[in-house]
Order: C-alpha cells, then structure tokens, then sequence
C-alpha cells in the first residue's frame, strides 16, 4: 500500500495483535498542530507521545525492524518536533491508539504499519 | 618422498572435507586430487552420495505466503495452522476453552498476554512460522537458524546422535539433529520444553518434530512439520509453512526493553496501555501527571 507521500506502508505481523483489541479499528482521529513529547524507538513496540493544547496522546508503532523497513529511522522524530497524526484510538476512551499515520515537519507522511 | 607426504596429506584433508560437506553443506567444487588410490576412493565416496545435490538454504527467507500480506490483513489473528491438532480428551475440551477464552477477552478489548508479549521465545515449532525473516546459514556440521523476531538462534546438528529423551535437557528449541535426504533436510527436534507451546497446544516431554525442508522451485523453500506426541495427540499434527528468498533484507536485532514503556501486564493475565489507561478523557485541566519531563538523553 502506498501512502500519497510515496512512503509504503508495511503490515504488522502478529506479535502486537494483541493489542490492536484496544483500539478502534472502524475510527481514525486526527491530531493536528500536535508536538513529540516523546518518541521511544524500542522493542517490541516503539511509540509516540503527542501533545495537543495541553493534552498527552500516547500512540503505539511498530518494531524497530518494521518501522525500519516503512521507512523510519531512530532519529525520524525527537521532543519539540511539530506533527500531524491520525490514529485509531482507544477503545476505553482514553487518550491515545495506535498511530496509523504522522506528518512530519518536512512534510513526508510515514506510517508504522 | 616429502612430496608423496604433502600428497598424502592434501588427499586426506580433500576426503573429510567431503564427508562434512555431505553432512551439511551443497557439494564443493571438483577435487584437487593427487593419487589414483585418492581419486578411487572419491569417486566412490560419490557414487554412495544421492544422485539429488544438497541444495544451498543460506539466505534470508520470510514467510509464504505472508497471512499479514495487504492493508485488509492488518489487524489479522493468526490461527494454529490446519484448524489446530487432533488432541486426545480431556486436553481437546481444555484446549478449545483456552481458545474461546482468549477470542473473548481480545473481543472484549481486554486482551491476554502470550510469551511474545512479554518477549519470550517462541521455540520450536513456533519459531518456524518466521512472524519476522529467518537467516539460515549452512556451515560445516550445521544448519543455524537465526530468527530476527527476538533474536531468536537454533542449531541443527549434523552427524550427531539423538540421546534418549529422558537425558535432553528441556529447552525452548530442543535438541535438533539433522541429515539430508536427497535434497531434503530432515530433522528431528526433541526436548521442547512443557512450558514452551504453539498456540497453546499442550504437550508432553516426549513430543517428537520433525521437519522436512527442501527448495520447491527457485527462491522458495518449503517447511512440512509433522508434531508426535501420541499421550495427548489422537494422530500426528501436520502443517507446512512455506518461505520466499530475500536476500536484500538486512536482518536487525530484535531484543525487547527491561520494561515495556507502552503496556502493562495485569495480575489477570491481560494486558493494556500504560500511560492514560486510568486518566478520564474529560480531565484535560488536571493532566499534569501524564506530561513526560523532557530530559534530553
């Protein structure tokens, strides 16, 4: 699958599947004008946190090998950067999900999945 | 007379170079021979040799087809393979609510933890389902697989000879040894450990593996697996996972943090998002114990 960008998409095999029950597969919300608090490039799963107005959204990734492979590098994003993102979100209403896609400030879409 | 020393010697290194190569790797290329009396015993070493060459395994290879293949297969659940085994009583009735426990819990949102999830190894046969590629490197008395899904490493060894049972020590791999048959590379795994499980599929120390692994067309390698363990198996538990080459791919490591920083493990067995798990959505003012310090490190 390839996103407008050009950057392709790569899918999740079954290791995280147990944490997409969490989320909300059929939703995709959007965060704009958010900011990195944080951006954790770990195993088994890498993650984001985004801030908007305040407000924290802790989003789960991908691996590194499968970030990796969808085109991402551990210094892809860092505290301060400015980002748009959409994600699935939690299933039990609390702030965050899985992140389907981030713009970055250079304005490349990646997604981790 | 040091000339028929040095002779000697080369040939002698020429046959056991010979002997290893058919114990694990393709044929070498054609001998360098001094003697006649070598050269006869060479070509009789070939003769007894399968007409079928060793084919050449080494290489990345990823899972064939890919079940997560396509954006519609992302949230897929993986199932056992051919609908699950054949278990005897009472492990069948065990093993289905097992099964249809787990498929609620993930229903409901609240899903259980596997070993993955907490970064164990998969183990035998688990790991030969490649969730992500296998590096397999033929040397000289062994078949190595390296599973870049946790890192993960087993050693099929050649000329070797199974101890019984009872003397292996349980592991998460066994003890696998293996030969070839024509082109195909039989192997015997014994000695998973109890607790090591695929899909939760009970076993005994007696459970016996066996893999047959041979190249189907160029590029593509077949796995057929046959799981024996007649105290809880009414019949052999049979399935075939398939592999494509893919050599560009640069195998990473894959070993998990201390501490998971996205989710926790509940004393219930599941699991769930660490950070805003227990924060309401409308409490935007009050959100201060979620902001991260931002230290630089």
């Amino acid at each position: 699958m390839a996103l407008a960008s050009g950057a392709i998409a790569v899918v999740m095999p079954a290791v995280a599947h147990h944490s997409f029950a969490m989320f909300d597969k059929e939703k995709l919300l959007e965060l704009n004008d958010a900011t990195v608090s944080k951006f954790s490039w770990t195993n088994p799963h890498s993650s984001l946190v985004l801030t908007v107005n305040g407000v924290d959204y802790i989003l789960e990734c991908n691996s590194t090998n499968m970030m990796s492979r969808a085109g991402w590098k551990v210094n892809t994003l860092k505290a301060g950067d400015k980002v748009k993102a959409t994600y699935h979100p939690l299933r039990n209403g609390n702030n965050g999900g899985m992140l389907k896609t981030v713009t970055l400030p250079n304005g490349q879409t990646l997604s981790p999945w | 007379m040091k000339f028929t020393v040095l002779a000697a010697l080369a040939a002698a290194i020429q046959l056991s170079l010979s002997s290893m190569a058919q114990a694990a790797m393709p044929e070498a290329g054609s001998a360098k021979v001094a003697s006649p009396a070598v050269q006869a015993s060479t070509d009789k070493q070939q003769a007894a040799r399968p007409a079928k060459k060793i084919p050449n395994i080494s290489g990345v290879w990823e899972i064939y087809p890919d079940p997560f293949g396509g954006e519609e297969n992302t949230f897929v659940e993986l199932e056992p393979p051919e609908g699950g085994p054949k278990l005897r009583e009472p492990y069948a009735s065990q093993w289905k609510a097992r099964r249809a426990d787990r498929n609620a819990k993930l229903e409901a949102g609240t899903p259980l933890a596997d070993p993955s999830t907490l970064c164990l190894p998969e183990g035998m046969p688990g790991v030969m389902g490649a969730i992500f590629a296998l590096q397999i490197l033929q040397t000289p008395g062994q078949v190595t697989v390296l599973a870049e899904f946790l890192s993960q490493v087993r050693r099929i060894k050649f000329n070797k000879k199974m101890p019984p049972v009872e003397e292996v020590t349980p592991s998460f791999f066994g003890y696998s040894v293996g030969r070839w048959e024509g082109s195909t590379l039989v192997v015997t795994t014994l000695g998973v450990r109890e607790d090591t499980q695929f899909f939760e599929i009970p076993h005994t120390n007696e459970m016996k593996i066996t893999e047959r692994i041979r190249i189907t067309k160029p590029g593509y390698l077949e796995n057929k697996i046959v799981i024996e363990d007649p105290k809880v198996l009414l019949e052999p538990y049979r399935f075939t996972f398939g592999y494509k080459r893919n050599d560009q791919y640069e195998m990473t490591e894959y070993l998990c943090e201390k501490e998971d920083p996205l989710l926790k493990l509940n004393p219930d067995g599941t699991v769930q998002m660490k950070a805003g798990s227990d924060k309401p959505r409308d409490d935007a003012g009050t959100k201060t114990e979620n902001k991260e310090p931002r230290s630089s490190h």
